[in-house]
């Protein structure tokens, strides 16, 4: 049964011809032909057909379905202002607004249609008052319940993602480039940094130690420790002799407890580092007794802390032997000129630094020690009855005597040859407590001459070490030595090298002047 | 002596009031309160009932009484305040607008939209001729009434410093907003105007 609906408006007709549900029977209807309460379910047909507008628009479920929904949301767009980012794609239908204020209509043919109408689409420029009207047309017959009940008006609002950002791209950039410029900038400005070419870790810095095979690694510790030039000025060391003298001899009298005796019966030997005046910026003990009575003198109280900590830097420095004896006494002599006592005892990091400028050893900072001049490497090693090879030479800028004068490419290779000897012959599991130092002298082609226990322990262990019969001459016990040490035998020939065993069982072999600055 | 008691008569308005409320679709829109854009645009539609009709101003809060939304817009002061709401106002409110006054809004100005139906189509159509025409619009006299009436009150009420504001510093750019908002006054009176204009109250919002 044919059934047609109309929807007029003054600009548009929308005409739709189709029948009802052959399945459905209307019985309010009865009779034949009186399906007029039936819906059109089926549509055969859709025209529309705008006012002062050709051709007439044409087409079946497809194209009247493209059509409401293409005209619907362009309706909301005219409504809101705001455009979708993608218009419907595939679309039979479409719609732009012009800048007339008109609007145009395109219309592509369906798949399939007759080869009449061509592939070109229909196009036509309608004014707001004909397009309200034919959305008017659009709204009713969606809303008819006669009509394809099935189609209804589906209204959703855009969604924030459709709509494309309001701000220009100009603008939208500015952020990224930004980021990116900084990131350019900074990373410019960091290229200039230098890159570090020596790295240390804190506090092992002043100890150049050899280990296993490596050679050692830089030349000297330039790490925490500050390398000072000695003052070798006669008359300067005078006036600093003098002051130094006066100062301690003061703060010993004024010490309390200086009334009655001193608790001690021997003679304490400091060997003290001052600065040009006459302020003491370290100091060590050189025997034993020096070590216990410590508190007894004044030297820890006069002591000149810098405040960060260090060493002064660059200062030049001054070296005496002071001697305070037990009729309260104090003597002061310039180290150069002084014996190399045997102290007896050796701090563990004994790592003598041969530069022509050298700091004290027993200062509040963790520095090297340091070997004052090249003649009485300050070695409070007992054994030292023989010469030091390094000796006798007042002139502490020469530092090129002996161990110094070795290039550092054979030092290196006098190092591991003496590691090697020295570690072949220690087999036996260690059983001291402590480490144990000797003073080992090599001749030019590594072979050892003489080694020397540096303390007592030392000497009692050396027989576990192997060290027995590894040299020519045994040790020495730890006493004052004369002050024969002046004299130097084949200096240029004789390396110096100090052996530390450890009671974990690690050895370590380094120069005993240290290394050579290259500076 | 019978014990009878009636409902009492405000809560009648208000069970009224909702089914003309609920037919237009709740927006599921993640803010608490209506969004910038949709104040503005009910502020300004409005104001082209204003400038449309001499009435107009009036005429939305009787329409508001006629339909049963009495409640939701209460009184003149109430209406101002909702309006004023628009970012655009010298004299803004800080205050957010409900849905249920937006939907309250949408509905008056559908109904009132849908009496003023032949206006807006003529002095839609009018518009048109005379710019194909390339004629002034003030030639058309109902149109050229519209257009400056709608000026004025919109110079009074906005603030001239906003940026929203200062693009319409130019006469000619007022016309044409006035236009614009003419146009979308027409698609409120069709049959599903109402649904339309508060879906696309939410446009770029969700």
């Amino acid at each position: 049964m044919q059934l047609e609906r109309n929807y007029r408006l003054p600009n548009c007709t929308l005409a739709l011809e189709g029948m009802g549900d052959p399945g459905k029977f209307d019985s309010l209807g009865g009779g034949l032909g009186s399906q007029a309460g039936a819906p059109l379910a089926i549509l055969v047909q859709a025209s529309c057909e705008i006012l002062d507008q050709t051709p007439v628009l044409r087409g079946g479920l497809t194209f009247l379905t493209h059509l409401s929904t293409a005209v619907s949301r362009y309706a909301q767009e005219c409504l809101s202002g705001v455009q979708r980012r993608h218009s419907l794609s595939g679309g039979l239908v479409q719609l732009q607004g012009l800048e007339n204020g008109r609007h145009r209509l395109l219309v592509f043919p369906e798949e399939g249609e007759g080869s009449g109408t061509g592939h070109t689409p229909i196009e036509m420029e309608l004014t707001t008052v004909q397009l309200f009207d034919l959305v008017e047309a659009v709204d009713q017959f969606l809303a008819d319940p006669q009509t394809l009940p099935d189609l209804g008006l589906l209204l959703n609002p855009i969604p924030k993602r459709e709509v494309p950002s309001q701000e220009s791209m100009a603008q939208r950039a500015v952020g990224p480039a930004l980021g990116v410029s900084g990131l350019a900038i900074a990373a410019a400005a960091l290229f200039t940094l230098p890159v570090p070419t020596d790295i240390r870790r804190p506090g092992t810095a002043t100890q150049p130690t050899q280990t296993a095979a490596s050679p050692g690694p830089a030349k000297l510790p330039t790490g925490l420790e500050t390398p000072n030039s000695t003052i070798t000025d006669p008359d300067q060391l005078e006036t600093i002799q003098a002051k130094l003298q006066e100062r301690l001899t003061q703060a010993w009298a004024s010490q309390p407890g200086s009334v009655e005796g001193p608790g001690f019966s021997e003679d304490l030997i400091y060997r003290v580092t001052t600065g040009q005046d006459a302020q003491i910026v370290g100091y060590r003990a050189l025997n034993a007794a020096a070590t216990d009575f410590d508190k007894e003198v004044p030297l820890s109280e006069l002591v000149y802390l810098p405040p960060d900590g260090s060493n002064p830097t660059g200062e030049p420095v001054a070296e005496f032997r002071v001697r305070f004896t037990p009729e309260r006494e104090v003597k002061v002599e310039p180290w150069s000129a002084a014996i190399a006592t045997a102290a007896g005892e050796i701090a563990a990091d004994a790592g003598a630094s041969e530069t022509p400028a050298d700091s004290a050893g027993f200062s509040p900072a963790p520095s090297s020690l340091a070997t004052p001049s090249p003649t009485a490497s300050a070695s409070p090693a007992a054994s030292l009855a023989s010469p030091s090879p390094d000796a006798a030479e007042p002139n502490t800028s020469s530092g090129a005597s002996s161990g110094a004068s070795s290039s550092t490419v054979d030092l290196n290779t006098l190092t591991e040859r003496v590691y090697d000897a020295l570690d072949q012959r220690w087999t036996a599991d260690p059983t001291f407590t402590e480490a144990l130092t000797y003073r080992v002298e090599v001749d030019s082609s590594g072979k050892i001459q003489r080694l020397a226990p540096v303390d007592s322990d030392a000497e009692q262990y050396a027989q576990e070490l192997g060290l027995e019969g590894i040299a020519s001459s045994g040790g020495a016990q730890p006493s004052d030595l004369p002050s024969a040490s002046a004299s130097s035998t084949s200096a240029s020939a004789t390396t110096v090298f100090q052996a530390i065993f450890k009671p974990n069982g690690v050895l370590e072999v380094s120069p005993w002047d240290g290394y050579v600055d290259p500076q | 002596m019978s014990a009878f008691v009636s409902a009492p008569s405000p809560n009648s308005s208000a069970i009224a009031v909702s089914p003309l409320l609920d037919s237009l679709v709740s927006i599921p829109c993640k803010a608490e309160s209506c969004p910038r854009r949709a104040r503005q645009q009910l502020d300004l539609i409005l104001l082209a009932i204003e400038a449309l009709d001499l009435g107009g101003s009036e005429a939305i809060l009787l329409v508001a009484r006629d339909l049963g939304l009495g409640s939701v817009l209460k009184n003149r002061v109430h209406l101002w305040q909702l309006r004023s709401t628009n970012p655009l106002r010298r004299h803004v409110q800080r205050r957010p607008m409900q849905f249920q006054e937006a939907k309250a809004l949408v509905l008056v100005i559908g109904y009132i939209a849908r009496r003023l139906t032949v206006l807006i189509r003529q002095l839609l159509l009018a518009e048109q001729q005379l710019r194909d025409k390339g004629e002034p619009r003030s030639q058309n006299f109902a149109l050229d009434d519209y257009l400056t009436r709608f000026r004025t009150h919109f110079r009074k009420r906005m603030n001239p410093k906003r940026a929203g504001v200062v693009i319409y510093k130019d006469d000619e750019k007022l016309n044409d907003l006035a236009v614009q908002l003419l146009k979308q006054l027409l698609f409120c009176t069709g049959t599903a105007g109402t649904q339309r204009l508060w879906v696309s109250l939410f446009d770029g919002e969700v």
